[in-house]
C-alpha cells in the first residue's frame, strides 16, 4: 500500500473513487437459461459457444459402454510372452477410452492391421530386436490399460484423457515406424 | 577344362575372401542427395569441401557387392546381399560427401556416425547406434533399440528423434527439438531452445534446458521420471501435473493435491511475465523442477 | 501464489454464509438447482468484474457464461481452500485473459490509442453519478494490462499479490500497470 501514496491528490482521489464503484452490476438480461442449457453431464463436453474454444478434443463420446477389463488382462499377458509368439501382437485388446468413450472403428481397424503387419515384419528382424519391440509395445499397452482403469473411476479427468490419447498415438507410431523400418530390411527373397 | 577350373576357383574365392576393399568416387552436385543403405557393420559419413562422393571401407563376408550409382544430384551407396547370403559379417563404409549434401542413411544393425554434414539428415537404424551433428538443417533420427547422440553447432534447427528403447543424448541444440521414446532414456543439455517436446512412455528424462523468449517446453511421461533444470532467466507459465507421481519444485510454489477424494497433484504458477510456457505431465512418474 | 485475505472481497454482502457450503455440495453432486442458487448469488459480481475488464457488454456476457459453465465442470474439484467467490473470480479472470489473448491475435478495426483525449473527461472528480459514469468509461478505455490490474486491485480490492497471481504476472509488473492506469485515468478525467 505504500507506493500508492506517492502520486498527487488527484490520483489518490482516483483510488477512492474506484473503491466506491459498485462491485455488483446487474446484467441487462438473464444469462441463466443459456448457461443452464450448456450444463451437460459432468465429464461430457458442454455445447460449444460462439466464442473460440481453446482445444477441441477429437474424441467422440459414445453412450456408456461396459469396460471388459478381464479381456484386457488376458490379452496383455499374451503380449508379454517372449518371442517368437506374436498372437498377442496380432490381436490387441480393443482400444478403450474409459467407460463411456469410444475411439472409433477406424482407429481400431488401422491398429489391428498395423499389428498384423508388424507380426510378419518382426520375423525379418533378429530375435532380440523383435523381443525389444514386443516388450515395449507391451509397456505402452499396459500404460493404456492403467489409464483406462483410472478413467473409469475419474471420468472426465483431463490429464488422464490427454495421457491416454498420447499413449494411443505412441502405439500407432511405434507400430507404423517399426513396420516401415523392418520392411526396409532386405529379406531372403529380395535381390 | 583347366580354364574352367580356374574360373570356378576364382568365383569361389570371391565369396571366400574375408574382406574386400571398397573404393569408389564420383563428381556430384555440392547440395545433392546422398543415400546410403547398409544392413550390418558401420556407416561413417564425413562432410568435405570437394564436390565429390568418395566411398571407402570393407565389404563384409557374405555381402555380394556395393552398388554405387551417382548421377550428379543423387548418389546411391548400397550394400547388396545375395539371395543365399547368411548375412554374417558386417560391411564398414566410410563415405565422404560434399558438406552441403542432404543425407539419408538406412541401416538395420549397422552403427551410423556422421560429422560435418550441413544438409538435412535422415538417419535410421533398427538396432545400430546413431551419432551425428546438427549444422543448420533438419535432422531426423529413428531407431528401434539403437542409442542416439546428437550435438548442435550453433544454428537453430528442427530435430526429430524417435526411438523405442534407445537412449537419447542431445547437446547444444537450438531451435525446435522433438523427442519420442517408449523406454529409452533422454538426456538433454541445451541453452536456447524455442521449442522442446519430449514424450516418453517409461523412459526417464533429464533435461537441462534454456528457453528463448516465448519458448515452450513440454514433457510428458507415463511412468518415466522427468527432471527439468531450467537454464538462464525464467519467464514462463508453468503447468505441471501428475496423476500418481510426486512433484518437487525448487521455484517456490508448492504443488497442490487436486482434491482429497481423487489422486492428482497440480502445480500452476508464473515466473516473470509468463511469456514462455512449461508444461510437464505424467501418470506415475515423478517430476522435479529446478532453476539454474 | 496469493495468500487469501481474511475478508473475502468476493463475498456478496448480506448473504448468509451457512447455506453456501450446502449449495456447493449439492451442485457438485449434480444438482442444477443448487448450482443456480450459487449462480444467482454471484452473477452480479462476476458480471461486474467481466464488464469492467472487457469493457464491453457482449464480451462480459460471454465471459460470465463461460465462467459458470467451467465452474460447473470443475465444481467437484473445488476444495474450499479459498472462498467460492474468489474461486469464481479466478475462473472469470482466466476467461477474460483468454479472450484478450484471442483478440490480440486478430487485428482490430479501430486501434485503441490511449493518447486520444477522452470526450467524456471534462468534469473534475466529484463523488456523484456523473463522475462515476466518467470513471467507468475512462476505465473501459484503458489498455488491457492496465485495465485488468486497475479493476482487480482498485475496484474489487484484491491485494497486489492476489492481483498479480490472478493475472499471471509478477507483482512488480502489476504495480507498474497500476501506476500507468492511474496516470492515464488522471489525464483523461481532467479537463
Amino acid at each position: 500500500m505504500t507506493d500508492d501514496n506517492k502520486p498527487g491528490v488527484r490520483e489518490n482521489g482516483l483510488l477512492a473513487a474506484a473503491r466506491d464503484l459498485p462491485r455488483e452490476v446487474t446484467p441487462e438480461r438473464d444469462l441463466w437459461p443459456e448457461i443452464q442449457a450448456r450444463l451437460g453431464e459432468r465429464g461430457q463436453e458442454a455445447a460449444p459457444a460462439s466464442e473460440p474454444r481453446a482445444k477441441a478434443w477429437p474424441i467422440r463420446f459414445a453412450a456408456a459402454a461396459a469396460l471388459v477389463a478381464a479381456t484386457a488382462l488376458v490379452t496383455l499377458s499374451l503380449v508379454e510372452r517372449p518371442a517368437p509368439g506374436t498372437a498377442g501382437l496380432v490381436s490387441p485388446e480393443p482400444a478403450m477410452f474409459g467407460a463411456g468413450y469410444d475411439l472409433g472403428a477406424k482407429h481400431q481397424l488401422v491398429r489391428a492391421n498395423l499389428s498384423e503387419d508388424l507380426a510378419r515384419h518382426l520375423e525379418a528382424l533378429p530375435p532380440e530386436t523383435a523381443a525389444v519391440v514386443e516388450r515395449n509395445l507391451a509397456q505402452i499397452r499396459a500404460a493404456v490399460a492403467e489409464i483406462n482403469q483410472a478413467l473409469e473411476k475419474d471420468p472426465g479427468n483431463i490429464l488422464l484423457e490427454q495421457l491416454l490419447m498420447a499413449a494411443y498415438q505412441d502405439e500407432m507410431e511405434v507400430l507404423s515406424n517399426v513396420n516401415r523400418m523392418a520392411g526396409a530390411v532386405p529379406s531372403r527373397n529380395e535381390i | 577344362m583347366k580354364r574352367m577350373m580356374l574360373s570356378l576357383t576364382l568365383l569361389v574365392a570371391c565369396y571366400a575372401v574375408a574382406a574386400e576393399s571398397i573404393d569408389e568416387i564420383a563428381d556430384v552436385h555440392p547440395r545433392g542427395e546422398v543415400e546410403v543403405s547398409n544392413v550390418a557393420g558401420t556407416v561413417t559419413v564425413e562432410g568435405w569441401d570437394r564436390d565429390q562422393v568418395k566411398v571407402g571401407g570393407e565389404l563384409g563376408r557374405g555381402a555380394e557387392r556395393l552398388e554405387f550409382r551417382a548421377d550428379g544430384r543423387h548418389t546411391l551407396v548400397k550394400v547388396i546381399y545375395p539371395k543365399s547370403s547368411r548375412r554374417s559379417g558386417g560391411t564398414d563404409l566410410v563415405i565422404r560427401v560434399p558438406v552441403g549434401s542432404r543425407l539419408s542413411v538406412n541401416a538395420v544393425s549397422a552403427d551410423i556416425e556422421v560429422t560435418g554434414v550441413e544438409g538435412a539428415q535422415r538417419l535410421q537404424s533398427v538396432s545400430g547406434n546413431v551419432t551425428t551433428e546438427a549444422r543448420g538443417e533438419d535432422v531426423r533420427i529413428e531407431t528401434v533399440s539403437g542409442d542416439l547422440s546428437l550435438r548442435g553447432h550453433g544454428d537453430p534447427v528442427l530435430v526429430s528423434i524417435t526411438t523405442v528403447s534407445g537412449d537419447v543424448d542431445l547437446r547444444d541444440l537450438q531451435g525446435e527439438v522433438n523427442v519420442q521414446s517408449v523406454t529409452g532414456d533422454v538426456d538433454l543439455d541445451s541453452r536456447e531452445l524455442e521449442r522442446l517436446r519430449i514424450r516418453t512412455t517409461n523412459g526417464d528424462v533429464e533435461a537441462r534446458a534454456g528457453m528463448t523468449d516465448r519458448g515452450s517446453i513440454e514433457m510428458e511421461a507415463i511412468n518415466g521420471d522427468l527432471r527439468l533444470d531450467i537454464l538462464g532467466a525464467v519467464d514462463a507459465e508453468f503447468d505441471i501435473e501428475t496423476f500418481n507421481g510426486s512433484i518437487r519444485n525448487d521455484f517456490g510454489p508448492e504443488p497442490r493435491r487436486k482434491s482429497q477424494y481423487q489422486p492428482g497433484t497440480t502445480l500452476r504458477f508464473t515466473e516473470g511475465e509468463g511469456n514462455g510456457r512449461v508444461r510437464i505431465k505424467t501418470l506415475n512418474g515423478g517430476i522435479t523442477l529446478r532453476g539454474d | 501464489m496469493a495468500a487469501v485475505t481474511v475478508e473475502d472481497p468476493a463475498l456478496p454482502a448480506g448473504v448468509p454464509e451457512d447455506s453456501e457450503p450446502r449449495l456447493i455440495r449439492e451442485a457438485a453432486d449434480g444438482s442444477v438447482r443448487a448450482f443456480e442458487g450459487l449462480y444467482r448469488r454471484y452473477e452480479r459480481r462476476i458480471y461486474a468484474l467481466c464488464l469492467r475488464m472487457t469493457g464491453s457488454r457482449d464480451r462480459a456476457e460471454d465471459c460470465v457464461q463461460e465462467t459458470f459453465v467451467q465452474a460447473w465442470q470443475k465444481l467437484d474439484k473445488f476444495e474450499g481452500r479459498s472462498g467460492f467467490g474468489t474461486w469464481l473470480h479466478r475462473i472469470a479472470v482466466n476467461k477474460v485473459l483468454s479472450l484478450q489473448r484471442y483478440d490480440s491475435r486478430r487485428p482490430r478495426l479501430a486501434p485503441v490509442d490511449d493518447t486520444l483525449s477522452d470526450p467524456y473527461g471534462a468534469a473534475p472528480l466529484t463523488a456523484d453519478a456523473g463522475a462515476q459514469m466518467d470513471l467507468e468509461q475512462a476505465v473501459s478505455r484503458l489498455p488491457d494490462g492496465a485495465r485488468n490490474v486497475f479493476v482487480l486491485h482498485a475496484v474489487h480490492g484484491y491485494s497486489h499479490e492476489e492481483t498479480a497471481g490472478m493475472l499471471g504476472v509478477a507483482v512488480g509488473t502489476c504495480k507498474a500497470q497500476l501506476h500507468r492506469a492511474r496516470r492515464l485515468l488522471g489525464e483523461r478525467l481532467d479537463a
